[in-house]
């Protein structure tokens, strides 16, 4: 119960479809989302294949809960291998499809293989069915949407790429609902690798609990209880943008290329700066928090910017108009660019020109070719074509390779390590290179009330963190959703019919979190993977809470060995033969 | 629980209303301003702190104490459950709860935040 018991299979190269019997031991191993797309497709291929080969696969996967009215539920995860760094990549995207997929009767999808030429999927219930793409080939995912959704229906959920993912962009992400993204490590540019343009789905199946009445209860308990708290409804007042003041109060703001972590402009993009512009809020399928904000600004309209864009693409890039980063953001979102990622490469290219290491054309503050340097990203055209291929690409042909800001090749998100140490091991320690979603412990280091400046306790914290969040996208349940493992517990419950303890959770989040570990070191990431830029460790901050702050080096790999230590890794990261059989992977 | 905690919220903001209105601090925050002067400060309730504003102040409302409180007595003089604050910033740089107060200081204060 909980599940449609069904997940398909579609082959590009063929072009036919087919179903399997979802694996009911993995489902019961690792639940659905995250969990359940990272191990089916390390089951489905090898560490060693070509990101952008044929033989990689992308693996969409809902969870039992997926479909129904418990809140924050309606996300899609997507695995792949990531052309960008190399690991195991799984991203989550909001909006509708993912539950749209449950409606259309499977749990997952499985894509392989590559067409010859472009193509869009329609999923429409059991009729599976691929068209050609050349009229839209070249054309962003806005217009892509707009079109598919008048030539199919209103109705259709869309996930689709832009020109960055068709030209490989491995910083290329897929759109859904024009506006939300499953955003990093180049997954769009496996689409893009695949000649797959769009996946069009809509589903007219009922989503089965195993009693309703009992499912609405509990249900309607923690909404009310547990999730429209002041702990949450910051989601609903202000969205991510409130995390600009927060940050910049705890001095964990990149600014410019993360050389401070405080940023003199913060007021014209913090969260009452978006208030100021917004025109209304959005929410995924099933949410109660609506953490999404529809903005004007002149001709551009976005649904955002999102903290990770206004501090990435804002303050990152010495940015502090408003309408310049939204603008920004809307073309990124048409292109498919991560603006994480796009933000961060622009930062570089800023820094690099300011200290003529090599001229980009563009410095901090400056608008102009701020704004210009998405279409050449996603077109690789001029600059575009060195700063496409992201931080790490750039640093080896050009230099400055201290202060190029990237972990595994992926692109540094928004709170500057050196505020807050914990974090520092979560981006070196996460399993697609520097990503805040893995573990967040700016909560407890930067907003709550533990010492961000120690490395006492924190590998500990990560690794709770990163149990934490593995099952909670593996549930699937939105990050901004506060929700206790024993809640969790419940609501999986009476989802899936059968008995859960938080306890169990909490272990499939180890046995998760493993599973791409292990694929991680058999693709050949080692200790020396582990780690940060030299900027982190060498430079201190300007301003601030973290003023005259460096993150030493001593301490980060004194930490580091705790971390394996406590996860039951040898001191190369590598999981142990007894780590794994206790955790029942093979 | 959180309809009481609502409905405690209202109370404690019809109080600060009060004292707000007489320009004075309540007895149990300490002498009253006509003993010790008072400081101004300008509150930002950010996320849904705000709902502890008075009706219709938006989220950035100026708070009237004595002086040598701090972000603490602040907290509970508005009224917010200590749980629902993460962290105060004053001036723009992030505070302990201990830290005092002066006349015209920007204090925000933030919800726990999750996600990002």
């Amino acid at each position: 119960m909980g599940y449609a018991g069904k997940v398909l299979f579609i082959d590009l190269t063929s072009g036919t479809s087919r179903t399997e019997e979802l694996n009911r031991e993995w489902a019961r191993l690792y639940f659905g989302g995250k969990g359940l797309g990272v191990k089916y497709f390390a089951s489905l291929t090898g560490p060693g294949i070509d990101a952008l080969s044929p033989d990689n696969k992308v693996v969409l996967m809902t969870g039992p809960l997926a479909g129904t009215i418990a809140p924050c539920s309606g996300r899609l995860s997507v695995t792949t291998k990531s052309p960008a760094s190399g690991t195991i990549l799984e991203c989550g995207v909001g909006g509708t499809v993912g539950p749209e997929i449950k409606f259309a009767g499977y749990d997952g999808i499985v894509i392989e293989g590559r067409s010859d030429a472009p193509v869009y999927a329609v999923i429409d219930d059991d009729k599976v069915t691929l068209h050609p793409a050349g009229d839209l080939w070249g054309r962003g995912c806005h217009d892509t949407e707009l079109v598919l959704k008048e030539r199919l229906g209103e109705e259709f959920r869309i996930v689709s790429i832009g020109q960055a993912g068709e030209n490989l962009v491995p910083m290329a992400c897929l759109t859904s609902e024009l506006y939300r993204q499953a955003g990093r490590g180049g997954i769009g540019a496996v689409f893009g690798s695949k000649h797959l343009k769009a996946l069009c789905v809509r589903g007219t199946k009922p989503v089965r609990v195993p009693n309703i009445a009992e499912f609405m209860k509990v249900v309607g308990e923690l909404m009310r209880e547990d999730c429209l708290t002041d702990t949450n409804l910051w989601a609903r007042t202000d969205g991510t943008p409130l995390l600009v003041e927060a940050s910049n109060s705890a001095g964990i703001l990149p600014t410019r290329n993360f050389q401070d972590g405080v940023f003199e402009g913060f007021k014209a993009i913090n969260s009452e700066s978006v208030r100021n512009v917004r025109q209304r809020k959005n929410a995924c399928f099933a949410c109660t928090l609506a953490c999404g904000n529809y903005v004007r600004a002149g001709e551009a309209v976005v649904e955002g910017p999102e903290y990770e864009t206004l501090a990435l693409a804002g303050s990152n890039c010495g940015i502090s108009d408003l309408e310049a980063v939204i603008r920004f953001n809307a073309a990124c979102d048409d292109l498919g660019l991560d603006t994480i990622s796009a933000g961060n490469v622009v930062a570089f290219a800023m820094e690099l020109t300011e200290k003529g290491i090599h001229d980009f054309g563009m410095r901090f503050g400056e608008i102009r070719p701020y704004l210009e340097a998405p279409a050449l990203i996603a077109n690789r055209e001029g600059i575009g074509a060195d700063l496409a291929l992201g931080v790490r690409h750039v640093a080896g042909k050009y230099g400055g390779r201290e202060f190029a800001m990237e972990v595994k090749g992926l692109e540094i998100p928004g709170y500057e390590p050196r505020g807050a140490w914990g974090m520092g091991l979560a981006y070196a320690t996460s399993d697609r290179g520097a990503c805040h979603m893995r573990a967040w412990p700016v909560a407890d280091e930067a907003y709550g009330n533990i010492d961000p400046f120690t490395i006492e306790g924190k590998a500990a914290l990560v690794i709770g963190g990163q149990h934490y969040n593995a099952i909670k996208f593996s549930m699937i349940l939105c990050d901004f959703w506060a929700i206790s493992l024993e809640n969790m517990a419940r609501v999986a419950s009476v989802a899936t019919g059968r008995h859960v303890t938080a306890w169990e959770l909490e272990r499939a989040g180890e046995r998760i979190y493993n599973t791409t570990r292990l694929f991680n070191v058999r693709a050949g990431f080692r200790r020396a993977a582990d780690t940060l830029p030299d900027r982190i460790f060498k430079e201190a901050l300007k301003t601030g809470r973290a003023a005259g702050r460096i993150y030493p080096k001593g301490e980060f790999d004194r930490m580091l060995s705790e971390y394996y230590a406590l996860r039951g890794w040898d001191e190369e990261g590598v999981p142990t033969p007894a780590k794994l059989e206790e955790l029942e992977i093979s | 629980m959180a309809q009481a905690e609502r409905e405690r919220g209202i109370s404690q903001m019809e109080y600060y209303q009060r004292e707000m209105f007489y320009r004075n601090a309540p007895m149990e925050h300490g002498p009253s301003a006509c003993e010790i002067p008072s400081c101004g400060v300008m509150v930002v309730l950010h996320g849904s702190l705000e709902r502890y504003a008075p009706p219709g102040e938006g989220r950035r409302v100026i708070v009237h104490l004595p002086r040598g409180r701090t972000v603490a007595d602040l907290i509970d003089i508005i009224g917010i459950p200590r749980q629902y604050v993460s962290f105060g910033a004053v001036n723009g740089v992030r505070r302990e709860m201990n830290q005092e107060l002066k006349d015209g200081d920007e204090v925000a204060l933030f919800t726990p935040l999750s996600g990002g």
